[in-house]
């Protein structure tokens, strides 16, 4: 047993040498982490960095110019443009490259001083109509404070958000990430592992060694694994120092999440790499797969937004399980029986594809 | 000039024939396409269905009831369930069963509880239960005073998220699919030996890259027209400028991509090495910073200046131009004029890349 377990390691070494020494593996090691955390980190979010606006003020009394003052002093709105007549406002959205215009009518201020509802129509650039419609959200911000602060009225209902309570996009896609890159990892490594072997020619050596099928097909998941765990972390290092956001959980169960994740996905890449002939058709087989799953995940927009036969076909996926435990456990801080209940189409999963990675292999030798 | 039109020839039918034989392009140029346009088109969504949504009242009112039948009308609520006390609702949402509650307290106050996790579609959220209850009470003819914000939305009357995200999957497939078919087909043939073989026969280099562009060109422009059809008959999305303005700027783009793919090939001349860099350097950006999902005008500034150093950004702009709202020429002009420039760019670079050398 000590031999094996020794042998084990020397292999274990080879594997993670294989992997590191080559220039194309090492490349794929850091420059999709850097270049996501900034995309992801930055430029995915959903709370908006500024708002360029038009204003088209028909009212021009005391109290208009007090609720555009309120509007320009938030720090977020910026205004690109000032018009007087509802014929000038398709140039605002056309040519000054506002998101919305701003039009208060003339009747705004009596309205206001009868108690009546004075309604502020906002046209919104529906070219990209979620931005818009967020950025509408903020202007109903702004007015809600208006009327609690000039008009003395106390607004009717307060949303109250748990788990991320300034609604801040990063806290939603950051955690995620982790998983999102432990896998692209994971799987890219271990889809290329068998086939890069037989393309090289040296898996005939390989199974001329007194290696049993199961050692080398452990030590074929057991590096890239580890250099998953090891990105895992680092975007988790970058959560909670670079972007600060506060971990609910124990780190404990964060890594068990992760590693009944990577075990499904590690499965399934020796199951592609073992079916595979090259690199390349393992390449295309990861990319096959890759995008469905990344795109069915909820990474951007919510599995509940999809149609139903969509969403049965979401089981199938074990970024979308991945994504939301990992969160929950980020987030909220669920326990280890949590995670268990929350991961069981992602376990079922592991239990399909090591076996059948185990299968293609042994048919293979 | 009739010597390099015969050479382009005979090299495209050599191109086609390896098309037709491979298989794996035509999976990548039409089949792919096809898949992604589906499971974007269906699965992408920001137009908040479904939701779960619980409801306590402490106390029981003619304005409570009210609510609760708005709430049951209507469909963006999956279901709408009435808990006897705070705690058991809080459980309910402790627990996933439901991701929002409506707590209607005795002095008349409505407080909105909503789990955060998801916090883009918590917003949305918030947003529809507001919009339920203001439209509710307005039903009753009862006003509410002070100001309020009523939006109207230009270009896209009913807010449907697909029609802004249609246009963007157009992007992101061209992309992909134009960039990764010529991505390979350098570096392959330099990794089977068939290079030096080309490099040996009188084709001059811009023989080469033409019959590398052409049949790839027409496959993917295949798979582009399938998106397009897709785009007007399953999605619905209007065509409110012009099918040619669409047809002009996809063609240029894809001309760039193609050039792209070329470049990206002939510089690693490694298929692996090739796929990595383009899906890094086309699918990433095309993804992010076109300003597909999200806006660009309320992105840091420094991403919007980084967004418009790459093609895409302006592609899609075209797209929104010739789908949604029409109009716009002087943007027109300048975004077409800025296309044409990354497509010349690129390919005269890959004819550069491609002259007559073994050795890199």
């Amino acid at each position: 047993m000590t031999e094996r377990l020794q042998r084990f390691r020397a292999l274990a070494h080879k594997e993670l040498l294989a992997t590191v020494k080559e220039k194309t593996s090492r490349m794929i090691l850091i420059g999709p982490l850097v270049l996501y955390i900034i995309l992801f980190g930055y430029i995915a979010s959903f709370n908006l960095d500024r708002v360029p606006y038009a204003l088209c003020d028909l009212s021009k009394s005391a109290v208009s110019t007090q609720f555009v003052q309120a509007i320009d002093n938030n720090r977020i709105f910026e205004r690109v443009g000032t018009y007087h007549s509802l014929a000038q406002v398709r140039h605002a959205v056309d040519e000054a490259n506002a998101l919305l215009v701003v039009v208060i009518p003339e009747n705004f201020a009596d309205t206001v001083y009868e108690k009546k509802s004075a309604t502020i129509q906002v046209i919104i650039d529906g070219r990209n109509s979620t931005t818009a419609q967020l950025a509408a959200g903020y202007l109903g911000v702004i007015a809600e404070a208006f009327n609690a602060r000039v008009l003395g009225l106390e607004s009717f209902l307060t949303p109250r958000l748990l788990y991320n309570p300034n609604s801040i996009t990063q806290w939603f896609i950051m955690p995620g990430l982790i998983a999102m890159l432990s896998m692209l990892q994971v799987l890219i490594l271990s889809a290329l592992s068998v086939a890069r072997e037989r393309e090289q020619g040296t898996f005939e050596q390989l199974l001329v060694s007194p290696y049993r099928t199961i050692d080398l097909l452990l030590a074929k998941a057991y590096i890239p694994m580890v250099i998953g765990l090891f990105q895992g972390t680092l975007i988790f290092l970058v959560d909670l120092w670079w972007f600060d956001i506060p971990m609910a959980g124990s780190v404990w169960v964060l890594y068990f999440a992760l590693l009944i994740f990577m075990t499904a996905i590690v499965g399934l890449g020796l199951a592609i790499s073992a079916y595979s002939e090259t690199m390349q058709q393992g390449l295309l087989l990861v990319f096959v797969f890759m995008v469905p799953m990344v795109l069915l995940s909820g990474l951007f927009a919510p599995v509940q937004n999809m149609p139903e036969w969509l969403q049965l076909l979401t089981y199938a996926d074990p970024l979308r399980f991945a994504l939301t435990t990992i969160r929950r456990v980020y987030l909220i801080g669920i326990g280890f029986t949590e995670v268990i209940v929350g991961l069981w189409p992602v376990i079922l999963m592991a239990l399909v594809t090591l076996p059948l990675a185990y299968y293609f292999f042994k048919k293979r030798l | 000039m009739s010597e390099f039109l015969t050479h382009v020839r005979a090299l495209c039918i050599k191109e086609t024939r390896q098309i037709i034989r491979d298989k794996s392009a035509i999976l990548l140029g039409v089949v792919l396409p096809v898949i992604l346009i589906f499971l974007f088109g269906f699965g992408l969504s920001f137009d908040v269905q479904n939701i779960r949504l619980g409801i306590v009242k402490e106390q029981s009112s003619q304005a409570t009831t009210l609510y609760t039948q708005a709430f049951r009308a209507n469909s963006t609520f999956d279901h709408v369930s009435v808990f006897p006390s705070r705690t058991r609702a809080f459980d309910a949402l402790k627990s996933f069963d439901i991701e929002a509650v409506v707590i209607f307290d005795p002095n008349q106050k409505v407080q909105l509880i909503i789990d955060g996790l998801d916090a883009p579609r918590a917003t949305m959220v918030t947003n529809v239960v507001m919009q339920t209850m203001a439209s509710a009470s307005a039903a009753q003819g009862v006003t509410t005073p002070g100001v309020q914000i009523v939006p109207r939305i230009w270009f896209n009357e009913g807010a449907e998220s697909r029609w802004y995200l249609v246009p963007g999957l157009m992007v992101i497939i061209l992309t992909m699919t134009g960039t990764m078919l010529t991505g390979l087909v350098i570096a392959r043939e330099w990794e089977r030996g068939t290079m030096e073989a080309l490099l040996a026969t009188p084709v001059s280099a811009f023989a080469l890259i033409a019959s590398k562009t052409i049949p790839y060109f027409l496959l993917a422009m295949v798979g582009w027209l399938l998106c397009l059809l897709s785009a007007i008959f399953i999605y619905e999305i209007p065509v409110r400028g012009s099918l040619a303005l669409i047809t002009l700027s996809s063609i240029i783009y894809l001309f760039f991509c193609l050039g792209l793919g070329l470049m990206i090939s002939a510089i690693t001349r490694s298929q692996f090495l090739s796929s990595q860099i383009t899906l890094l350097a086309s699918f990433v950006p095309a993804l992010l910073l076109s300003g597909f999902i999200f806006d660009l005008r309320s992105a840091p500034a420094w991403a919007d200046t980084l967004a418009h150093l790459f093609p895409p950004v302006y592609y899609l702009e075209l797209l929104k131009v010739g789908f949604l709202t029409g109009g716009m020429t002087s943007l027109m002009i300048k975004d077409l004029i800025i296309l044409t420039f990354f497509a010349v760019l690129t390919l005269t670079v890959s004819v550069q890349l491609n002259q007559k050398r073994v050795r890199k």
